[in-house]
C-alpha cells in the first residue's frame, strides 16, 4: 500500500467566477492559479449559501479546444452525433490529462468519386492530447496548466472522431487508448515515454463501421482487458438521406432512417494482440443502433456483464455466462425498454449504486420528449424502471441527454448525476441561431437516505450551467487532485469545457488507485466496498467506461461526508481474490496493490 | 433485388422550400395586455411555402386582432400541429386569457403541456376542461396519464377507475390502472387490470409488457416470458382512442411535402396502398413534383403494378430528365419483365449519372451475366462492395459469379472477407458453406468446415431457412453421412414447399435423390 499524500493545501478563498479569486486568471501562457476554497465541512454538500459549485476553467488553463462537426449544410448524419472526451493519466505523473476528440468536414469528401467512410481521413486537424501540468508550490498555491502535446505524443488521430476507451491492455503499467471513428478505429499503445504507437494493423482486427462508445473489460477474467465496441448504424456518405422537420425545414435524420449494425467484442490474446470474439461470444445475436456502453457485474456473480444503450431500439443486457459467451437477457430482466415497454433513444449510460444496496443501477440519457431513465437493480440483474418514483422524469423531458455519470460530486457519500445535454433536432426556440441544437446541462443531486430522491440544482450550480451549448461527451475525474470530482464536457461545434468542482472537497473523501497483480494491471472491473460502521457501505467499481463516447478517471472515489477518520475497504479483484485494506487515511489518494491486503474468504 | 432500398427518402426540393425569410411574426398588437404572454416570435423562412402561407394567414389574423380568442387559439393549433409546442403554449394561454369561454383551448393547452413534460400543469388544464365537459373520456384519460407521469399515483388510479366507471371498453384505462398498481407494488390487482386490457385488445404492446413485468415480480417466469415475447411482437401497437379534438390537429397539416412525408413513412412501414394514396394527394397538390411521381412509381412497383409504375416514373423523367432514382426504378421494371438488355441499359445510365449508385451496380452485377458479360459484372459487384462494405449482397453475388466461372478460391476468399466484415450475416456464412461443401475441386472443397459453418447457421436461426438446411445436407453428404443428409434434405424440401418456393424444392429433391443413392452433390465444373 502506498500513500501518495496528494492532499492539496488550502490557501485562499474560493473562486466565484472565472477570472476572479486570488490567483492569476487571464490567458497568459503561464500556469493558472487554481487555488482551493477554504475547507469548511458541509455534510449536506449542497450550496445553499449561493456559492458556485462548478466553474469552467478550460480557457484559463490552456484548453483552447473547439470542436467542429464540419457541417456544410448537407446534414450528414455523423455531424449531429458529436464527439466525446477523456481524462486519463497518460504520462503516469499522478494527474489526469485531457483527450479531446475532433471531427472535420465531410462535405467535400462526400462529393468525391470513390470516397467512402472506410477511408475517411482528414487533411488537417486531429484529436488533441493536453498534458496536465499541475503543481503545488512551497506556499501551497496550486497551479494548473494544460499543454498541447498532441504532436509529440502521436495521439493526433485524424479520423472523424467519436469516442475513446482507456485501459492498460498490455499490462505494462501505462494506459493505452482505443479511438472510435466514423470510419476506421485506432488502437494506440502507450510506449511509457510520453509517446504512443498506432498498432491498429498489427494488434487488432479492423473495425471500420461507425463506432461510438467503447469499453475495456476483462470479460473472461484472464488478467488482460478485452474491448467492447459499440456500433451505431450503417450510414454511408454516398447514401445520405434527406429529412425534414414537420414544417418542412431541412434537419438531420434519425437512426430509424438507417439500419443498425452489430457491436464487436475483441478478446485480448495476452500477447499484445486482440482477436474478434464477437461471434464466439454471441454478441452478434442481438444489436441495435448503439451509442453507449457500460460494463459492471449486474448480477453479482463475480463476472463482468455488459449493458448497451441503443438509440431507438431495445437495449441489450449481456449477462456473462462465465464460459466466454454472453446471453442477452434485457427483455426478461426489464432492461430493454422503459416502464411502458417502449424503446427510447439511448445515448449515454452509467451504472452505479445510487441507493446503497450494493448493486449497480443504470441511468440512461435520452431524447427530449422522452425522459432519462433510471433502472433500479434488485441485485440479481433484474431491473425496474423507477424514473418517475425518483422524480427524475420531468426534469429531463425538455432536453436531449448524452454524457452522464453517477459521481459523488459533493462528497456526501451518495452518487449524483451530471447530464450533458444537446439536441439532435432543431430546437424550435432557437431556429434562427446558427447551430440551433443547444440545451443547458444539468446537475442533479442525490438526496440520500432514506428515500434517495433527486433534485435538479442546475440553477445554483454556476454560470456554466446557464450556457446553451450542444454538449455530447462528459468525462469525470479529479483533475486537480483536491479530492472532488471535476467534469470535462465536449460540445459539438463548441469549446471544450472543464468544470472544476468548487465545493466537493469541503467534505471528506478517499481516492484509490488500484494496481492489479493477477488481475489486469489497471484493475478494471474491481469492486471496492468501503465499510461504514454506521450506515450502509459504499460500493464503487474501477472503470473508465460509461457516459457517452468518453473515458473517465480510473481512480475510485469515495465521498465521506464529515468522516475524517481512517477507512477500511474490501476489494474484490477480477482475479477472484478478495482483500481487506484497513487504516486508509481520509482525504488522501492511496494506491492499493493486489496481494498487499488482508486476504478475505 | 430490393426495389426501394436507398430510395424511400425525400430529396431536397429547392424549388419548394424557399430560403427567403419573410420575417418574424412578432408584431405585438396595438394594445398589448400585460397579463397575456406575447405573441410568439417565429421565423418562417425555411418553411414549405404552403405551410408558410398557412402560418402567415394565422399570424396576420392575430396581429390584426390580438385579443381575438379564436385567432389566438387557431395560431396555437397551427404551432401545435407542426410540433412547435413551446410556441403553441402562449397562444393557447392568450386564447384563454382574453376571456374565451371555449373550453377547447384548455384541452389543447393540456395536450401541449403533456408534450412538454409539464404533467402537473397539464392535469390542471384537463381538470379545467372537465369542469365544463365533465364526461369527456379522452380528457379523463389524459388527466389520469398526467397524474401517473407526475407520480401522483393515487389521483391517477382514481382517474383510471373513473374512466372505467364511465365506459368499460376503454382499454387504456385498464392498462393505466395496471401500471399504477404495479408501481405501487400491488401486483395481483395490477395483473387483473392488465389481463383485462389484453383481453380487450390482444395486440396492446404496452399492456402486454407491463403484464409481463408484473408476472415476473410475482415469480411467474413462464407466463412473464410469454407476455414479454408478445409485447415484443406488438410493440408500439396501441388501441385507437376516439379523440375528436386531437384529430383536428392531424387535419391541420397540409402541403405536398407533408403528404410526401407521410407517404414515405407509410412506405417504410410496409403500408403500400396508403402510401400510394398520399403520393397521389401530393401530386394533386403539386402536379410537377417529380419526387412524388417517382415515389409513387416506386410504391406501385412494390405493389406489383408494373404498367402504372412505369407511367409514373416516365412522368417523373419528363419533369426531370436526369432524375436518377426514376431511371433506376425503370431499370428494375425491365429486370422484373426479364428484359435484361433494357435493365442493363437503364442501370448503366444510372451509374453514368451517379457513379456511386450502389443498387444500380448491384443490378448490373446481377443482369450482365445473363447476357454473358461476366467480366464487366464482376467489376460492378466489386464497385458495389467498395461502396457499401457492410451490405452482404455484393459478397454473395460476386461469389456466385466467380463460382460460375469456376474461380472457386476467389469465391471463397470473397465470402471470407464478407464474413469477417459481417460476422452476424448468416447468409454469407451459408453461401461460404455451400461453396466449400459443393465445390467440384477436391483441393478446394472442405466439407468439414462447411458442415461446421452450416450447423452454426442453423443454430443461429430459430427456424432455419430451406437454403441453410440444403447447405447442411450437402455438407453431410460430402462427408459421406448420407443418412443424416437425407433427413436434413427432406426437411429442407418441406420447408421450401411450406414457403411456396417450389423451384428450390425441386432442386433439393434432385439432390435428395443423389443422397438416397449415396452420392454427394457437386456444382458443375469438374476438377
Amino acid at each position: 500500500m502506498t500513500v501518495l499524500g496528494r492532499f492539496v493545501s488550502i490557501t485562499c478563498g474560493m473562486l466565484t467566477l472565472v477570472g476572479a479569486g486570488c490567483g492569476e486568471s487571464d490567458n497568459s501562457p503561464g500556469p493558472a492559479n487554481v487555488n482551493q476554497q477554504s475547507a469548511t465541512p458541509n455534510p449536506g454538500g449542497s450550496s445553499d449559501t449561493g456559492e458556485v459549485w462548478f466553474v469552467d476553467i478550460a480557457e484559463i488553463t490552456g484548453l483552447h479546444f473547439v470542436h467542429t462537426t464540419g457541417a456544410t449544410g448537407q446534414y450528414h448524419f455523423p455531424e449531429i452525433a458529436g464527439s466525446g472526451c477523456g481524462l486519463f493519466d497518460y504520462d503516469g505523473d499522478g494527474d489526469l490529462d485531457v483527450y479531446a476528440v475532433q471531427a472535420f468536414s465531410l462535405g467535400e469528401l462526400s462529393n468525391a468519386d470513390g470516397v467512402n467512410a472506410d477511408v475517411l481521413q482528414r487533411a488537417e486537424g486531429s484529436n488533441r492530447l493536453y498534458r496536465n501540468d499541475l503543481a503545488v508550490g512551497p506556499d501551497g498555491v496550486v497551479t494548473q496548466r494544460f499543454v498541447d502535446v498532441t504532436d509529440e505524443s502521436g495521439l493526433g488521430d485524424r479520423g472523424y472522431g467519436m469516442g475513446l476507451a482507456v485501459g492498460d491492455y498490455d499490462n505494462d503499467g501505462d494506459l493505452d487508448l482505443y479511438v472510435t471513428n466514423f470510419g476506421p478505429n485506432t488502437l494506440y499503445r502507450n510506449n511509457g515515454d510520453g509517446t504512443f504507437t498506432d498498432v491498429s494493423n498489427a494488434a487488432i482486427p479492423p473495425e471500420d463501421r461507425w463506432s461510438t462508445s467503447c469499453a475495456f473489460v476483462d470479460y473472461n477474467r484472464d488478467g488482460y482487458v478485452d474491448l467492447f465496441v459499440t456500433n451505431y448504424v450503417n450510414f454511408s456518405l454516398l447514401e445520405n438521406k434527406i429529412c425534414f422537420s414537420p414544417g418542412g425545414r431541412r434537419d438531420y435524420c434519425g437512426p430509424q432512417s438507417f439500419d443498425p449494425v452489430s457491436d464487436r467484442l475483441f478478446a485480448n490474446n495476452g500477447d499484445g494482440t486482440f482477436r474478434d470474439a464477437t461471434v464466439e461470444a454471441g454478441i452478434n445475436l442481438a444489436f441495435g443502433s448503439g451509442l453507449g456502453v457500460v460494463c459492471a457485474d449486474f448480477n453479482h456473480d463475480g463476472w463482468p456483464d455488459i449493458y448497451v444503450a441503443n438509440d431507438g431500439n431495445a437495449n441489450q443486457l449481456w449477462l456473462n455466462q462465465r464460459d466466454g459467451t454472453f446471453e442477452n437477457v434485457a427483455l426478461l430482466a426489464g432492461a430493454a425498454y422503459n416502464a411502458s415497454g417502449m424503446a427510447e433513444a439511448g445515448m449515454g449510460v452509467t451504472a452505479g449504486d445510487f441507493d446503497l444496496d450494493g448493486d449497480p443501477d443504470i441511468f440512461l440519457a435520452h431524447l427530449s420528449g422522452e425522459h432519462n431513465t433510471l433502472l433500479v437493480n434488485d441485485g440479481t440483474a433484474s431491473f425496474d424502471d423507477r424514473t418517475e418514483q425518483f422524480a427524475l422524469a420531468s426534469m429531463s423531458w425538455s432536453y436531449t441527454g448524452f454524457g452522464t455519470e453517477w459521481a459523488d460530486l459533493n462528497n456526501d457519500g451518495y452518487v449524483d448525476l451530471f447530464v450533458a445535454n444537446g439536441a439532435v433536432k432543431i430546437v424550435e426556440q432557437r431556429v434562427d441561431e446558427p447551430y440551433p441544437y443547444g440545451n443547458p446541462n444539468q446537475l442533479i443531486i442525490n438526496l440520500g437516505p432514506p428515500n434517495f430522491g433527486f433534485q435538479d440544482v442546475s440553477d445554483r450550480a454556476g454560470a456554466v450551467f446557464e450556457l446553451i451549448e450542444t454538449s455530447r461527451g462528459a468525462a469525470f475525474g479529479d483533475i486537480d487532485n483536491d479530492g472532488d470530482i471535476d467534469i470535462l464536457v465536449s460540445n459539438s461545434n463548441g469549446p471544450l469545457r472543464l468544470l472544476r468542482n468548487e465545493i466537493g472537497s469541503r467534505n471528506s473523501w478517499l481516492s484509490l488507485r488500484l494496481v492489479g497483480n493477477g488481475s489486469s494491471r489497471d484493475a478494471i472491473g474491481a469492486e471496492v466496498r468501503l465499510i461504514r460502521p454506521e450506515g450502509l457501505d459504499l460500493v464503487r467499481r474501477v472503470h473508465s467506461d460509461g457516459s457517452y463516447c468518453s473515458a473517465n478517471d480510473l481512480r475510485t472515489h469515495f465521498g465521506l461526508g464529515d468522516d475524517r477518520g481512517p477507512q477500511t475497504v474490501v476489494v474484490a479483484w477480477p482475479s477472484g481474490l478478495t482483500e481487506r485494506f484497513s487504516g486508509l487515511p481520509a482525504m488522501q489518494q492511496v494506491d492499493l496493490h493486489e496481494g498487499d491486503g488482508e486476504a478475505r474468504p | 433485388m430490393s426495389a426501394l432500398r436507398g430510395h424511400a427518402q425525400v430529396r431536397l426540393m429547392l424549388g419548394l422550400i424557399s430560403v427567403i425569410a419573410i420575417g418574424a411574426a412578432g408584431a405585438q398588437g396595438p394594445e398589448p395586455r400585460a397579463d397575456l404572454p406575447p405573441i410568439p416570435n417565429f421565423p418562417m423562412g425555411a418553411l414549405e411555402p404552403a405551410v408558410r402561407q398557412q402560418f402567415q394567414a394565422a399570424v396576420d389574423h392575430v396581429t390584426a386582432s390580438p385579443l381575438d380568442a379564436q385567432a389566438n387559439g387557431r395560431l396555437g393549433l397551427l404551432f401545435h400541429a407542426y410540433e412547435f409546442y413551446a410556441l403553441a403554449e402562449p397562444c393557447y394561454r392568450r386564447a384563454i386569457g382574453v376571456g374565451e369561454k371555449d373550453a377547447r383551448w384548455r384541452y389543447y393547452l393540456g395536450l401541449v403541456l403533456l408534450e412538454r413534460g409539464e404533467w402537473g400543469l397539464g392535469a390542471g388544464e384537463f381538470s379545467a376542461f372537465l369542469a365544463v365537459v365533465p364526461d369527456d373520456i379522452p380528457a379523463l384519460l389524459h388527466r389520469a396519464d398526467a397524474y401517473r407521469w407526475a407520480n401522483r399515483l393515487d389521483e391517477a388510479l382514481d382517474g383510471y377507475r373513473l374512466v372505467i366507471s364511465r365506459s368499460t371498453e376503454i382499454t387504456q384505462a385498464y392498462c393505466g390502472a395496471g401500471q399504477v398498481l404495479y408501481r405501487l407494488g400491488e401486483f395481483e390487482p395490477a395483473i387483473e387490470y392488465l389481463q383485462t386490457a389484453v383481453r380487450l385488445a390482444p395486440e396492446y404492446g404496452t399492456a402486454r409488457y407491463v403484464l409481463g413485468q408484473a408476472l415476473r415480480s410475482r415469480e411467474r417466469p413462464d407466463e412473464a416470458r410469454r407476455e414479454l415475447q408478445l409485447a415484443e411482437e406488438y410493440r408500439n401497437q396501441e388501441p385507437p382512442l376516439h379523440d375528436p379534438l386531437a384529430r383536428v390537429l392531424d387535419r391541420i397539416r397540409i402541403g405536398a411535402i407533408e403528404a410526401l412525408h407521410r407517404g414515405i413513412d407509410l412506405l417504410h412501414a410496409g403500408e403500400v396502398n396508403e402510401a400510394i394514396d398520399l403520393f397521389e394527394t401530393a401530386i394533386r397538390s403539386a402536379p410537377d413534383l417529380a419526387e412524388a411521381r417517382a415515389q409513387l412509381g416506386a410504391a406501385l412497383l412494390q405493389r406489383g403494378d408494373l404498367p402504372a409504375a412505369q407511367r409514373s416514373l416516365e412522368r417523373a423523367l419528363e419533369l426531370e430528365p436526369n432524375y436518377v432514382e426514376a431511371i433506376y426504378h425503370l431499370g428494375l421494371i425491365a429486370h422484373r419483365r426479364q428484359d435484361y438488355a433494357g435493365a442493363i441499359a437503364l442501370f448503366q445510365r444510372t451509374v453514368q449519372l451517379r457513379a456511386e449508385h450502389f443498387d444500380a451496380h448491384l443490378g448490373l452485377g446481377t443482369d450482365l451475366p445473363k447476357r454473358g458479360q461476366t467480366t464487366t459484372a464482376l467489376e460492378h459487384l466489386r464497385r458495389a462492395m467498395a461502396l457499401r462494405p457492410h451490405d452482404p449482397r455484393p459478397y454473395r453475388r460476386l461469389a456466385s459469379v466467380l463460382s460460375t466461372l469456376t474461380r472457386y478460391e476467389e469465391a471463397i476468399a470473397t465470402l471470407r472477407v464478407g464474413l469477417e466484415r459481417l460476422p452476424e450475416e448468416v447468409t454469407i456464412a451459408d453461401r461460404l458453406a455451400w461453396v466449400l461443401a459443393t465445390c467440384p475441386r477436391d483441393d478446394v472443397r472442405d466439407a468439414a468446415e462447411a458442415l461446421k459453418l452450416a450447423t452454426e447457421v442453423c443454430r443461429r436461426t430459430n427456424n432455419p431457412a430451406p437454403q441453410a438446411l440444403d447447405t447442411r445436407a450437402a455438407a453431410l453428404a460430402n462427408l459421406g453421412r448420407y443418412d443424416e443428409a437425407v433427413v436434413v434434405a427432406q426437411r429442407a424440401r418441406q420447408t421450401a414447399l411450406a414457403g411456396n418456393n417450389e423451384q428450390l424444392a425441386d432442386q433439393i429433391q434432385r439432390r435428395l435423390e443423389l443422397y438416397q443413392t449415396t452420392q454427394p452433390y457437386r456444382q458443375p465444373g469438374g476438377q
